[in-house]
């Protein structure tokens, strides 16, 4: 090969990165900034994405923002047997490519699923799936649930087109749904994914033409792209730059959503935590309102119980404390605690001191560390803190240390996931081992509840006990905040959501004048 | 092939080795159960559940994690001499095909960086020699300054700041057009400024001393024709092996760069696989890197014993 | 020679811009803060402003100085000591020791800090003794080779020679012989490589695998501030000035100290 040619080879291969986006002039498009990185488009890896933000895929149910359910790519369901369901399919529907939803499209989608995905099984214990008839699937779960029909609106069991194109290792590489958009481009090497509407759409036609996602997972440069009008939608931009957006006309969408940062102990076994005065002490010495205000500026909700009262399931009667550090030192004392000779509270020449672990992806928990560490040397107890990988966390942190993360409190519109996993006995959050008889008890009365109303006292029984007893110390209810160019119209948060949810009404009109 | 290029040739090949050899052990020596890892961070993105036993095993086998080190290490350089780095843990996809995705951005960036500042270093070096003026020294010595402590990410903040923010003129970050490149490439550029523009000083010293130089000056020529004819291009000569040498270093500026950008190129692939742990994905990028940098300093050896031959017989006796 | 003095008065004034607003932050507290004062502009009670946990700025920097400098140090000591010492060994004993070594040379030099950094951040996570190690383990070539080069010729040298002849040990040859000779070799060198240290470990602060929070690292700084940039620009900016000022100082000082050449970092061999 000559020089030149050489030349002309290596002028091909980078040439392309000087052009422009593919015109999105002629069809009005919806640019919205993505937090997370996009490798892949496989809906059971990036579930959240392909169902909740693109829309390509859907749910034998859909999740209401009041925490209801209602009939999706399912029309109706009964329960049949104690572990027996069977659901009738939505007549009319097509996938992207224009074949019909039938029973055995859905076994297929839902087998594959569990079989490759452990969050699926683990999150709707469905044992097996089989055609029931025209237009029916029956569907068996492992134990008695209740819950199964909410389960189904985890995002990760939206139904796929079996046709769907594959990758080399057999994952699903470009999804082929039944949503009201369907993937048009899809650019791994700029992270760019482009959807636009599908015509043969069963339910309202979308306003939106077409939309494309652009991966940002740095939250300080989504808020500059949106304010250099690179993207019109993100989503978790800093929260000190909201008021600033509004005052720029932004549209700014402030939403309490499902999660909750939680401050969990190491063990409660042989560790100082095993007394609930000291946990109760470290919760009334936290300022709750403080860290709402200062620290997420009003991004979030102090809390203490396992669910905002935002959601349909949480116990409205839990209040949350005020903060109260000469409380705090009381009970320390009437643990056994006093001043040690650096100030730090000591028993038995044991000082009351901890590493608190935290990730720094999510934008709010660094500086919440922070504080609390803070806060918590105001009563002489000594923190220090240790940003790693959430991964490397588990393995690093000793019985004695604590952990501040941002986790899920419903995957989908139920509160069974998230008080199972987390204050049962057995559960598998439940690391530092709590265990609390009437919690157990509750937990199995709700599986086996006569009615949905008896189902939910069970749960807010277990909502009240633990946020007496604090076994893990609940700070705030997370907060999303999304904010968008003016002249989108007609958007819906849906606090289901993982991170956020798009929603297929929504309106576009040009970008005024002078931005 | 003569001994010496032959030694040079086994010496970018052990660069590359040492480099994923290290990595790999690193890698795999991290403690804990690395399938477990890998289930929680891909598909389950909430953190919040967790892998049965069985799971667990069926990932280990599927990405080989159960052979010993060696035996493993082996494998992969086996497999990677052939063309194939691997599986991408977050991706699903072979870790060659995502960089020849993430190259051609990187590799832009740098060859734009140094082009931009071979043509700074030579606007401010023969600057400096046609003024010739105490100011004109001072000032050069405080642009080289400058721009060595100049810190990329520090500039790039406030290049965003001014150009971006306050002025609008040019994107905040990613690709899409020519003009996403202008903030990341100036960045960069500057970065190298200070180190080439102080080799070429020095080497258009020495040349300007050269005896034919100073013949030429004594037949009466111009110091502006003595300076662009006869010094600069001769000065110019060591400076490039130099440049490639300091491509190691520009690989450093890459990284940040890239991160502060958001660009898709080589440096950012490193930092998110770094971030999620995707071993394979890693491990590509650290092979490419120091391939890249190993070829570098290759072609700076090779360059040199072309220009000098002494350099060749020296050092192939060391 | 005005020119010179006019350098050095520059260097001093430099120097005072820099350590006196730090000797007085040092007399605050960079950790503890107060919520209600979160993100206050530079003024009286603040003279930098206040974080977004309301600690005061000036304080983390001037704190942060302590430990980006003592960081530093403690990498170019390391360097320098390991480099030395190898670099001397490797030319009195020469034969196969001497081209392992540098072939160690070779590889080590061919890989970039902060890749190594990443390297190693994959198994020991971010902090500051990882910092240390990847800065070290690729800061220490250039003494081995200086060293190695210099023993060579020094060894042929009569003075060496007739040591020997007298019986003196290696070791102790080295050391009373030939160490001397090399020590203002390194003035140059040691402040060079100060200056591009700090510039790493902010680098890698700033990338998130350096020094971890709530300790006040510069770069890190400037990482936890971007968030805030629209809000609070002095977050990052008087950080950054800092930084700036002390590389700055430092190479000045390499300058001063070393050949031009040296003195960028360019002793490629």
């Amino acid at each position: 090969m000559s020089a030149r040619r050489r030349f002309a080879v290596l002028a091909a291969c980078l040439l392309p990165l000087f052009g422009g986006v593919p015109a999105s002039a002629e069809t009005p498009t919806l640019r919205v900034a993505e937090m997370w990185e996009t490798p892949t488009l496989d809906p059971l890896r990036d579930a959240t994405l392909i169902k909740e933000k693109a829309m390509v895929t859907e749910t034998l149910v859909t999740g209401l923002p009041d925490f209801t359910i209602a009939p999706g790519l399912a029309l109706s369901w009964r329960r049949e047997g104690e572990t027996l369901w069977r659901f009738a399919l939505r007549p009319g529907v097509r996938f992207h490519d224009g074949s019909p939803l039938t029973a055995q499209a859905v076994v297929a989608s839902l087998e594959h699923g569990l079989s490759n995905s452990p969050s699926i099984r683990h999150h709707t214990r469905i044992a097996s799936v089989a055609v029931a008839g025209e237009g029916e699937v029956a569907i068996t779960t492992v134990e008695p649930f209740p819950a199964l029909p909410a389960a189904l609106v985890h995002a990760a069991a939206g139904i796929v087109a079996m046709s769907s194109p594959r990758a080399p290792d057999g994952t699903i590489d470009r999804p082929i749904g039944t949503g009201p958009y369907r993937v048009a481009d899809w650019d791994p090497a700029g992270q760019r994914l482009t959807v636009t509407r599908f015509e043969d759409y069963w339910g309202e036609a979308p306003a939106i033409a077409a939309i494309s996602f652009r991966s940002i997972p740095d939250p300080a440069t989504r808020a500059l792209e949106l304010r250099k009008g690179g993207v019109d939608f993100a989503a978790d931009v800093p929260y000190g730059d909201l008021d600033a957006l509004a005052a720029k006309g932004f549209t700014v969408s402030r939403n309490v959503t499902a999660r909750n940062y939680m401050l969990s102990f190491g063990s409660l076994k042989e560790t100082p935590f095993a007394d609930p005065r000291v946990r109760k002490a470290l919760s009334l010495a936290i300022d709750r309102d403080e860290i709402a205000r200062y620290v997420l500026f009003g991004m979030g909700r102090a809390g203490i119980a396992p669910f905002p009262d935002t959601m349909a399931f949480a116990d409205p009667a839990i209040a949350v404390p005020q903060a109260d550090p000469a409380a705090a030192r009381v009970l320390l004392a009437g643990a056994g605690y006093a001043p040690g000779a650096d100030g730090v509270m000591a028993r038995e020449g044991r000082p009351l001191a901890f590493t608190l672990y935290t990730y720094a992806q999510r934008p709010g928990l660094v500086p919440m560390a922070g504080a609390i560490q803070a806060q918590l040397r105001r009563i002489g107890v000594a923190v220090t803190i240790r940003v790693a990988a959430y991964e490397a966390i588990a393995r690093e942190m000793k019985p004695g240390d604590a952990r501040l993360a941002a986790l899920a409190t419903a995957a989908y519109p139920d509160p069974d996931v998230f008080l199972r996993q987390t204050y049962h006995s057995q559960g598998t959050t439940n690391s530092w081992g709590y265990a609390d008889a009437r919690v157990d008890a509750a937990l199995a009365d709700a599986l086996t509840a006569p009615d949905e109303a008896a189902r939910l006292q069970a749960y807010r029984l277990v909502q009240r006990i633990v946020a007496d007893d604090e076994p893990c110390l609940v700070i705030a209810h997370y907060g999303v905040n999304v904010a968008m160019r003016p002249g989108i119209e007609n958007y819906r948060f849906n606090p289901i959501a993982h991170d956020y949810m798009l929603d297929p009404q929504m309106r576009l009109s040009p970008a005024p004048a002078g931005r | 092939m003569t001994p010496y290029l032959l030694r040079r040739c086994l010496l970018a090949g052990a660069t590359v080795v040492a480099a994923t050899f290290l990595t790999f052990l690193l890698l795999r020596l991290a403690p804990g159960e690395p399938a477990q890892t890998i289930l929680a961070r891909i598909f389950l993105r909430d953190l919040t559940a967790t892998v049965s036993a069985g799971d667990a095993a069926a990932l280990a086998e599927r990405y080989g994690l159960s052979a010993p080190l060696l035996v493993q290490y082996g494998r992969w350089l086996a497999a990677a001499l052939g063309g194939d780095l691997g599986v991408s843990i977050r991706s699903g996809r072979p870790v060659l095909t995502e960089l020849g995705w993430r190259l051609p951005v990187t590799l832009l960036l740098a060859l734009l960086a140094m082009a931009l500042a071979l043509v700074l270093t030579l606007a401010l070096v023969t600057a400096r020699r046609m003024l010739r003026r105490p100011l004109a020294d001072r000032g050069f010595a405080l642009i080289v300054t400058a721009c060595v402590s100049l810190p990329g990410f520090v500039l790039g903040l406030v290049m965003i700041l001014v150009f971006s923010l306050s002025l609008d003129w040019l994107p905040v970050s990613g690709t899409g057009g020519w003009s996403h490149w202008v903030l990341p490439v100036i960045v960069l550029a500057l970065g190298q400024l200070g180190f080439t523009a102080v080799l070429l000083d020095d080497a258009l010293e020495e040349a300007l001393a050269a005896a034919h130089i100073v013949s030429a000056r004594a037949r009466g020529l111009s110091e502006r024709c003595l300076l662009l004819v006869h010094a600069l291009p001769n000065a110019l000569v060591p400076l490039v092996p130099y440049l490639a040498l300091q491509f190691a270093f520009l690989v450093g500026g890459v990284v940040v760069v890239e991160r502060l950008f958001a660009l898709p190129g080589l440096g950012s692939y490193l930092a998110e696989a770094l971030d999620a742990r995707d071993g394979p994905a890693f491990l590509g990028a650290v092979a490419v890197v120091a391939l890249a940098v190993a070829l570098a300093n290759l072609a700076a050896d090779l360059l040199v014993a072309a220009l000098d031959p002494r350099i060749r017989l020296a050092r192939s006796e060391a | 020679m005005s020119s010179r003095r006019a350098g050095i008065a520059g260097t001093v004034a430099l120097a005072l811009v820099l350590l006196l607003p730090i000797a007085w932050g040092l007399t605050f507290d960079p950790v503890e803060g107060a919520l209600r004062d979160s993100l206050r502009p530079p003024g009286f009670a603040f003279p930098l402003g206040t974080d977004h946990l309301g600690r005061d700025v000036l304080a983390r920097i001037a704190h942060g100085f302590l430990l980006d400098i003592g960081l530093s140090l403690l990498v170019v000591a390391l360097s320098f000591g390991v480099g030395t010492a190898l670099g001397m060994v490797a030319a009195e004993v020469a034969g196969g020791l001497d081209r392992a070594l540098s072939l160690l040379m070779d590889v080590t030099s061919a890989l970039p800090q902060i890749v190594v950094a990443l390297i190693l951040a994959v198994h020991f996570g971010g902090g500051a003794g990882t910092l240390v190690i990847a800065l070290a383990a690729t800061g220490w070539v250039k003494y081995a080779r200086i060293a190695r080069a210099a023993t060579f010729s020094l060894r042929e040298r009569e003075f060496v020679m007739a040591a020997r002849v007298a019986g003196s040990g290696r070791l102790a040859l080295l050391r009373r012989h030939v160490l001397p000779h090399l020590l203002p070799l390194f003035g140059g060198l040691l402040a060079l490589q100060l200056g591009h240290t700090v510039l790493n470990i902010a680098a890698l602060g700033f990338l998130g695998v350096g020094i971890q929070p709530p300790a006040p690292e510069w770069g890190a700084m400037i990482a936890e501030a971007r968030p805030y940039l629209a809000r609070a620009p002095w977050l990052a900016i008087a950080p950054g000035v800092f930084l700036f000022a002390l590389t700055a100082l430092a190479l000045s000082l390499a300058r001063a100290l070393g050949r031009r050449r040296q003195a960028m970092g360019l002793t490629a061999w």
